[in-house]
């Protein structure tokens, strides 16, 4: 692990954590995160549910285990798509210069000006409230973003001297544009992917709290405390726990983020 | 000569007697009220949202009033009924509107006019059943004439559609009355801050004293009932509408507030869709119920608060209440029986859809519990409120959520649900013996005879359950301790005789 | 990274003109993306407004008033017609004028957004001075985790933390609602606490790490060595020449955020019920109240790209004087 520093591997510590609870907790606990148990709603942290009980006896520490499923899910779901779809865009539109770029830059321009948030709630909205359409709104709201690095570095890409040389050699235009300048503008769109996955998984929750995202009774951390917020004063750990779940998990990718920016791109 | 000390003593007490009524004067004493949500409109005729009803009923008066036993006394007017066809109604003397506009017949039938216009479009029109129209007989006296006997009307008369509006505003504000409504109620609008505060100022003029009453009231919707409720803890309020179920053991702890419970006129229930499979089959149907524990309901929902249900009538409707009907247990194996006899073997798909309100969804879970463990298989489908009625309406559910207010007549409790064609008929339920009850029912004036119907008519919905009915809610309203008000089984305030003591 | 051009002549004013133009283009593509995502979204607001208890006539004739029936191209046509003539339509839930219900709720949004930077920058920028000044050190790591993490709290997570600590545990603060400054400004700011609070953490994690980077730079530069050769004390170097060169892009960098901000409200607002132009927008979504939903987000997104714009030509302006001093 060496040229990783400090805040770069308490952030992959983080991240293992995570993805350990997603997949092994389901399968470890003892109570199932959608059984309810009226007998015991509403317990306190104690041995037998060490995070608490909800408003329907479920034990709460099963239901952030498959809280994390959800939500890295849709954290690395949505970016691999805008990255692919936008980086993809971005790099073409950079490269290829033109009226091309300057319609595409447009399109991505209009989608930036829009509000973030609104534009993910209303895509959820209009699509419906499900694992996949959160997916699609957030991927598309981060799409232009990786558009807009790819193009920069396209865009600086193309006058570069290798470039020319590699095509005066005679190579096909999509040739360049895969082989050498795709590789060259990874670093920048990689960070970029990292620290939008934290904020995917911020705007995943957002968007359960209001109501529009994964369904319950499939737990998310997002409709967990969309959940809690009539108990506060009353059973307060269910506020505490999915927060700080998402707390953890964001702070570990931006961590992660940070060191890879350290790593890939020191001159940023 | 010098001042004796008493005689200074009475100079100071005399000036402080003096003084005393002017520093009572200086503040407007305001009572400050968190509700749940913006009233959209303040126009009786339009007014739609069961949430509008807070600041509806303290601008506008009824011609009729109910207590909170759903005795009915005279409002704006006094009513008889020479004859079965004929509502009679004589107005109190020297009324006049906010504005100033005289109430007299003739204010009163335009009002009324308004509402049965259908050009108007109003949502009260269907509320008067087979009205043929409105004649005024006197400067102060109106008939309401019907072309067949209508016995709700009365009670009709103490909700919206009693409510008269100043004909003058509404010709001089036109689309703007809904947000400047001038009426004849205890206190009129000072200015409203949409979404944020609605100011209302005593009027002088209304019919009942006054005196010792708020000079102001604020109403704030606050659609966050547990910030609703830290703000009647901090003092912000002195009275919300809307406490949470689960906040109601700790607050009767607490000495400076106090949380006031009725029962509802209504009912929380989820229809069935009769009109496809599975629930078409009546006994599938009544599987589902058996398998529903309301206890655990009213325990895990309701913290306690209210009632399990089991029909249309709650006990707030004293005196159409059946108290011999009684909530069964909860009988799995009734049920695994039942759907064997329809012939299903293998789980039956099932859709709840609810809206995403955290309360709906917490019954739906535990109904999905309960169904699944004797042979359903329930998934549950959220949609949001906007949707809901559409999804009513097209039948477009196998289970669907469907919650009634409440009327103070069980005729406006069942009428609109069961009769075949009934505009709320939800499930699409079909029975000739129900819905020639509730037609004679409403046409009767025999209310022993009315009572013997309404009775039938549940045991018959408890047999053939169109609608699952579950429970009987509490209205959960919670004031400042020091403040008496009265408490009503529709919800609303009324708070000409709010006092703080 | 914009290009930097040189505004004051007539290039530079051409050149105002003309980005204002290209944001025409920008507005219109949001409009109809707006547009066509509500015309998507199952949901009528009639039939919401009216309620379970409406006659079937009276939802009939209140769809043909709004024209919700006709065709998606002649809908959007009616209203972008009307928007360049200064009407955005009435609201379909109150009737009110929908440009008045969002003059109303700008107030609010602007003030929250305000107090939220003023907050953001009482924190961040001595955290990020202190931490430039103090490189390397316990001090500088503690700012950067400290940045990292609040960055890394969920802003509606932090609402409900401070509701719960300072409105029910310890009963001092409101947790939620408006009041006017206007009418009564002790009450306005204690309303505003929390909100501004709230949202500013998150502001302050992002400016405490810009404001660290600059100030980093600027230390580095020659004319700080060229003060300290002069025997200028260290504190008089900080406070008098670098900080000052270093705020220019924190000011740019405020600009920018303020712009975000506009969107980033959204959440504050519902979770402290402030009449804002965020919980407008929400709110209407969810009532399906399209007219609202579009003239907000209208609003909303011009307003963000004007103050992009300006900041853009802020630092611009500002850049020869940074250039010149180095």
């Amino acid at each position: 692990m060496r040229g990783w520093d400090a805040r770069a591997l308490t952030g992959m510590a983080l991240v293992a954590v995570v993805l350990l609870a997603a997949a092994l907790g389901p399968l470890l606990l003892p109570h199932g995160p959608e059984m309810p148990d009226f007998t015991a709603t509403l317990a306190p942290p104690s041995l037998r549910h060490p995070l608490g009980t909800d408003d329907l006896g479920r034990d709460v520490l099963a239901r952030i285990c498959a809280g994390a499923q959800v939500s890295l899910l849709v954290g690395v779901g949505s970016v691999v798509f805008a990255l692919l779809l936008g980086s993809g865009l971005g790099l073409v539109s950079g490269y290829l210069g033109g009226w091309t770029d300057r319609i595409v830059m447009r399109c991505v321009d209009v989608l930036l000006a829009f509000p973030g948030i609104l534009l993910a709630l209303g895509i959820t909205a209009a699509l419906g409230a499900s694992l996949l359409n959160v997916i699609v709104a957030i991927a598309a709201v981060n799409l232009p973003v990786f558009a807009r690095v790819a193009r920069a570095e396209a865009l600086a890409l193309r006058r570069r001297d290798y470039v020319t040389a590699v095509r005066a050699q005679g190579f096909p235009e999509h040739r360049i544009l895969l082989g050498t300048v795709l590789p060259n503008a990874s670093p920048p769109i990689l960070v970029q992917a990292s620290l939008l996955l934290a904020s995917a998984i911020i705007t995943e929750s957002v968007l359960s709290f209001l109501g529009l995202g994964v369904q319950p009774p499939t737990p998310t951390w997002g409709n967990m405390l969309r959940n809690a917020i009539g108990f506060l004063g009353i059973a307060d750990w269910l506020a505490w726990f999915p927060g700080l779940a998402i707390f953890v998990t964001v702070l570990g990718f931006n961590l992660l983020g940070d060191g890879l920016r350290d790593r890939l791109d020191p001159n940023s | 000569m010098p001042l004796t000390t008493t005689r200074r003593g009475t100079l100071l007490l005399a000036a402080a007697a003096l003084a005393a009524p002017a520093v009572r004067a200086q503040a407007p004493r305001t009572l400050n009220v968190g509700v749940v949500s913006d009233p959209v409109t303040l126009d009786p005729a339009f007014a739609a949202s069961f949430f509008e009803n807070q600041a509806l009923y303290n601008v506008h008066e009824t011609l009729l009033v109910a207590r909170p036993d759903g005795t009915i006394e005279p409002g704006l007017a006094t009513i008889e009924q020479p004859d079965p066809l004929v509502w009679r109604l004589t107005l109190r003397e020297g009324l006049t509107f906010h504005d100033g506009t005289p109430l007299d017949a003739a204010a009163a039938k335009a009002s009324l006019d308004r509402f049965l216009d259908p050009a108007v479009g109003s949502l009260r029109r269907a509320d008067f059943g087979p009205i043929s129209g409105v004649v005024v007989t006197g400067p102060r006296s109106f008939e309401l004439r019907y072309t067949a006997p209508f016995a709700p009307l009365p009670a009709v008369l103490t909700n919206r559609a009693g409510m008269i509006v100043s004909p003058t505003a509404v010709q001089a504000l036109g689309q703007d009355f809904g947000a400047r409504a001038i009426g004849a109620g205890p206190y009129r609008i000072a200015s409203w801050t949409k979404n944020a505060e609605l100011v209302l100022e005593r009027f002088a003029g209304f019919w009942r004293n006054m005196d010792g009453a708020y000079d102001r009231i604020v109403i704030r919707p606050i659609p966050d009932e547990t910030v609703r409720l830290a703000n009647l803890r901090s003092g912000t309020l002195q009275l919300i509408d809307g406490v949470p179920p689960q906040a109601v053991a700790a607050l009767a702890r607490e000495s400076a507030v106090r949380v006031s419970q009725i029962p509802t006129l209504g009912f929380t229930g989820h229809s069935f869709n009769c009109t496809r499979p599975p629930f078409n089959d009546v006994r599938v149907r009544q599987a589902f119920a058996a398998a529903v524990d309301r206890n655990v309901i009213n325990r895990v929902v309701y913290f306690g608060t209210g009632r399990p249900g089991v029909g249309p009538l709650s006990p707030a409707v004293t005196w159409a209440f059946d108290p011999t009907v009684t909530v069964p247990p909860a009988d799995p194996a009734r049920a695994r029986v039942l759907l064997r006899e329809a012939g299903h073997t293998a789980a039956v798909p099932v859709v709840i859809t609810v809206t995403n309100s955290p309360q709906q969804v917490r019954i739906a879970e535990i109904l999905q519990a309960q169904a699944n463990g004797v042979g359903f298989a329930v998934t549950i489908r959220q949609i949001d409120p906007t949707s809901l009625i559409t999804v009513l309406r097209q039948r477009d559910f196998d289970i669907c959520m469907s919650p009634w207010s409440g009327r103070f007549d069980p005729d406006g409790n069942t009428w609109v649900y069961f009769t075949r064609g009934g505009p709320n008929n939800f499930p699409g339920y079909d029975s000739e013996r129900v819905t020639t009850l509730l037609n004679e029912a409403r046409q009767s004036s025999d209310r022993a005879a009315r009572v013997r119907m309404y009775h039938d008519v549940q045991r018959q919905l408890i047999q053939d359950q169109p609608l699952l009915f579950l429970h009987h809610d509490a209205i959960l309203q919670a004031s400042s301790s020091r403040l008496t008000w009265t408490q009503y089984p529709d919800t609303v305030f009324r708070l000409h005789d709010a006092r703080m003591a | 990274m914009c290009k930097i051009e040189r505004p004051g002549t007539l290039n530079g004013v051409r050149s105002i003109a003309a980005r204002l133009f290209a944001l025409l283009p920008i507005l219109l593509g949001l409009s109809f993306i707006s547009f066509t995502l509500i015309a998507i979204i199952p949901g009528d607001p009639v039939t919401a407004l009216l309620g379970l208890e409406a006659d079937p006539a009276a939802v009939a004739a209140l769809r043909a008033k709004y024209a919700l029936d006709e065709p998606f191209p002649v809908r959007f046509g009616a209203w972008l017609l009307a928007v360049l003539g200064g009407d955005l339509g009435r609201s379909i839930q109150t009737g009110r004028p929908v440009l008045a219900m969002v003059m109303d709720a700008l107030g609010p949004t602007l003030l929250l957004a305000a107090a939220a930077l003023v907050v953001s920058l009482l924190i961040a920028i001595p955290a990020g001075v202190v931490a430039a000044t103090r490189r390397n050190t316990p001090a500088d790591f503690a700012v950067s985790i400290g940045a990292l993490c609040g960055m890394s709290l969920p802003t509606f997570w932090l609402g409900i933390l401070l509701i719960l600590g300072f409105s029910i545990w310890l009963p001092v603060l409101p947790s939620s609602g408006y009041v006017p400054v206007t009418q009564d400004p002790l009450r306005a700011l204690a309303h505003l606490v929390l909100p501004a609070l709230t949202l500013g953490v998150g502001l302050a994690a992002a400016t405490m790490r810009m404001t660290r980077s600059t100030m980093l730079e600027v230390l580095r530069a020659d004319y700080v060595r060229t003060a300290r050769a002069k025997g200028l004390s260290r504190r008089a170097v900080i406070w008098k020449h670098a900080l000052r060169n270093a705020l220019i892009p924190v000011v740019t960098l405020v600009g920018i955020q303020f712009g975000q901000l506009l969107g980033g409200v959204v959440v504050t607002e519902t979770v402290f019920s402030w009449p804002g132009i965020g919980k407008l927008t929400v709110d209407a979504i969810f009532a399906r109240d399209f007219p609202v939903v579009q003239g907000a987000i209208l609003v909303t997104a011009s307003l963000f790209v004007l103050i992009n714009l300006v900041t853009d030509l802020l630092y611009a302006a500002l850049d020869p004087r940074l250039r010149g001093a180095a």
